[in-house]
């Protein structure tokens, strides 16, 4: 880019226009500051890279040959490990006290597909070949359905699973 | 309407754009409502890490 | 009611231009009319209203129409890529021509171009209609298609990039022939839209012939499908600007004369395009947040870069508005809110466009929450980003062409629009039907609702949904009976044996700017530095993750039919 002079020199910018410019870089910044404060002060982040698995023979050893709930600190930390296959979840119903801490770990054996629980922030992609992950706390005791969000199939509509949280 | 400007010899006619620094401005808080609106979904759903 | 009804055209396109134009108009707007048979479809399902069992009528030659799932297919691939791709290309051709003031450099490579959209279009056609291509527009592996559709869709692609080719030869020529001359800005920002896509679809063609055919071809055994997605997002994000730009074209450099005005920043229309060719690209995993295989510090660094295209959008719409708002000033129009009445608003044409923007200042809106990095957590693959890219790319890009059409057809036939005042109440019953759709489709998918489900079927809709769905139909039904009436407008208009009277010519719109472009910088004319500014953001952006996830691929996922 040339030199700001002769940009300024020769490209007439109104100064309404001017005005709105600026108006638009401090709106931008504002939402990138607010979804930084979210994403690294108030926990509330992103799936990242976890583990990549074979899916053809993911299945033969633990922990995803026995998919399910497993119980770190009784009440306190729990580590869920979910299977989505054409077209169920394994498990496809989990109990959890509220209050916990709870972490997922899905991952399919065949095809691209989603993981949501309702009414939380987990929601994420379910790529065969990879693990996906994300930690959450359930506040507040009820049923909190889990469904797949990617097209897997014929039978994609039926694919869902329930959590219940117990008090 | 302005008409300081019409002492002006060249300008016969300068467009202010009075109404779209309004609309824009109409734009900026509907933008930042509807954002922030989805912005507290987010965070009453709870943490992730 | 078109006010650029003209006795002496300021230049005149020959009529194997016109022809030839015509007939990507009318591919498009064939695919366009098979593709939203389906939606209505969709949107009753939602309510609870499935017709698709009584469909096996359709297409019985080759199977017929099976399932939700095949008409949503078929919804998508031949609305969202074969509409947009075929109508760009056709008014890129239109833009350049008219533009530059001169023919095509090698009008034979524009037409071997086309002529292979066209086979591609035909290709891909057979296995989506057999069913045996339901993997949506997507393709997500390692569901698997009929190879026929794969090897469709890279003839389609092959074919826009040999137009596209052609566009940037004939500029070239231009130059060379004018070299005092600012290339006009019409044609600066479609040329710009070709280059963006010619690198593009870079991602999807890697995507297609390294890894999907090989896998459908059983030379390689299994697939890699994280990698797979990486590099179809590179191309999904500038894809969505690939379509949009046409529009903005239309906005700043058209929609302004036809409004009786002229464009308000003829440099920052043009700076506007050089930010969309450089940040188009480098910012796709911001379609791919919540995907296990990248890792977080990268999916932030493309939500930042994501804020960063928002700008260029933003200069859009107040140059645009005020673009707008000089036009009704002439017109006569007052008040600080009361000069948008005094826009033509009897115009077909003009009013497609206005409600066109309308419908994108929310879907602007929508936009930037989905590219907001952790808010993403609350949209992706809800029904909300179907409803939010309605709005983009079936409103503010579909809409602004159907009033693009209102003019194009009557230039390109020689013959009068045909019943005016339909052309104007089909916009406005789709901008009806769409507001209530996509108000309904957003509201449900932030409540959980899934996309891409027929969730009349879903075991798992609670009732608060219920009324949302039923506004989906109603939306969706609504929006349909206003598109058919642009293509019965149209087909009309171009099949019609009435002529324009002898002497009589519909112009391109082409809109003066307030400022003189010729007083515009240099650096806004000239390609190279831009073209080295997007190579090196995309090298930034993307090399990294690339390399890694490269070098870490592994084929292991067979492949699945749907």
């Amino acid at each position: 880019m040339s030199t700001p002079e002769t940009t300024h020199e020769s490209m007439h910018v109104d100064p309404a226009e001017r005005a709105w410019i600026r108006t638009s870089i401090v709106v931008l910044v504002v939402f990138a500051i607010s979804v930084t404060i979210a994403g690294f002060m108030l926990g509330i982040q992103v799936p990242t890279t976890e583990q990549r698995v074979n899916p053809q023979t993911i299945q033969d050893a633990p922990p995803w040959s026995e998919p399910g709930v497993r119980e770190i600190v009784a009440g306190e930390q729990y580590e869920v490990y979910v299977v989505a296959k054409r077209f169920f979840f394994e498990p496809n119903a989990i109990e959890l006290p509220a209050g916990a801490e709870v972490t997922f770990y899905v991952t399919s054996t065949d095809v691209q597909h989603g993981f949501s629980i309702r009414d939380t922030n987990v929601n994420f992609m379910v790529i065969p070949g990879e693990v996906s992950k994300l930690t959450t706390t359930f506040d507040e005791p009820g049923d909190y359905p889990y469904i797949c969000t990617e097209y897997c199939g014929l039978g994609h509509a039926v694919m869902f699973g329930s959590v219940t949280v117990t008090p | 309407m302005a008409t300081e400007a019409d002492n002006d010899s060249e300008v016969q006619e300068e467009f202010k754009p009075r109404g779209t620094v309004a609309f824009a401005a109409a734009f900026v808080v509907v933008l930042l409502l509807m954002w922030f609106s989805i912005y507290i979904i987010m965070l009453s759903r709870g943490t992730t890490i | 009611m078109l006010t650029d009804t003209t006795t002496t055209p300021v230049y005149e396109l020959t009529k194997p231009d016109k022809k030839f134009i015509g007939w990507h108009i009318f591919f498009a707007v064939t695919a366009l009319t098979i593709g939203s048979l389906f939606g209505p479809l969709q949107a009753l399902e939602h309510a609870g209203v499935d017709l698709y069992p009584r469909l096996d009528f359709l297409f019985v030659e080759f199977n017929g129409v099976n399932s939700y799932y095949q008409g949503l297919t078929l919804h998508g691939v031949l609305n969202a890529l074969i509409w947009t791709t075929f109508f760009i290309t056709g008014f890129t051709t239109l833009v350049v021509i008219r533009g530059l003031k001169r023919p095509l450099a090698m009008p034979l490579l524009n037409r071997i171009g086309f002529w292979s959209m066209v086979a591609g279009l035909v290709v891909a056609a057979i296995p989506l209609l057999g069913n045996k291509a339901t993997v949506l527009f997507t393709f997500y592996p390692p569901m698997q298609a009929d190879n026929l559709f794969y090897i469709g869709l890279v003839l389609v692609v092959v074919g826009s990039w040999i137009e596209g080719w052609g566009f940037m030869l004939t500029l070239w020529r231009w130059r060379k022939e004018n070299p005092d001359t600012k290339t006009p800005f019409i044609v600066l920002a479609a040329v710009i839209n070709v280059v963006l896509w010619q690198v593009a679809t870079l991602g999807v063609a890697v995507e297609i012939l390294a890894l999907i055919l090989p896998l459908g071809f059983g030379w390689v055994s299994g697939i890699d499908p994280q990698l797979s997605r990486t590099f179809f997002w590179f191309t999904g994000h500038p894809l969505v600007y690939f379509w949009l730009l046409p529009a903005y074209i239309s906005w700043y450099g058209m929609l302004p004369k036809q409004a009786g005005g002229k464009l308000f920043s003829d440099s920052l229309a043009r700076l506007a395009f050089w930010l969309f060719l450089i940040l188009s690209t480098p910012l796709g995993f911001h379609h791919q947040f919540v995907d296990p295989g990248v890792p977080a510090g990268w999916k932030y660094v493309h939500s930042l870069l994501t804020f960063g295209v928002g700008f260029p959008s933003l200069l859009t719409l107040f140059t645009v508005v005020a673009s707008l708002e000089y036009a009704a000033r002439k017109r006569g129009g007052k008040g600080l809110f009361g000069w948008i009445r005094a826009l033509p608003w009897g115009d077909g044409s003009v009013t497609a466009q206005l409600l066109a923007g309308i419908l994108f200042i929310f879907g602007g809106i929508g936009g930037v929450a989905n590219a907001s990095y952790n808010v993403n957590l609350v949209l992706h693959n809800t029904a909300w980003v179907p409803g939010h890219f309605h709005l983009t790319v079936a409103s503010a890009v579909t809409l602004s062409f159907f009033g693009i059409c209102y003019w194009l057809v009557p230039h390109i036939t020689g013959k009068p629009l045909w019943r005016p005042q339909l052309a104007l109440a089909s916009s406005w019953i789709y901008f009806a039907g769409m507001l209530i759709f996509s108000n309904a489709m957003h509201t449900v998918g932030l409540l959980g609702a899934p996309r891409r489900v027929p969730l009349g079927l879903a075991p798992y809709v609670p009732s608060e949904w219920n009324g949302h769905l039923f506004r989906v139909a109603v939306g969706g039904s609504i929006m349909w009976v206003g598109l058919m009436l642009f293509v019965v407008v149209v087909a009309v208009t171009a099949f019609q044996r009435k002529r324009l009277p002898e002497g009589e010519h519909i112009d391109v719109p082409v809109a003066e700017s307030l400022d003189d472009p010729n007083k515009a910088p240099a650096w806004l004319d000239r390609w190279k530095p831009w073209l080295i500014a997007m190579v090196v953001l995309i090298i930034l952006a993307y090399g990294p993750q690339l390399i890694d996830q490269i070098a870490g691929i592994e084929s292991t996922s067979p492949g699945f039919a749907p």
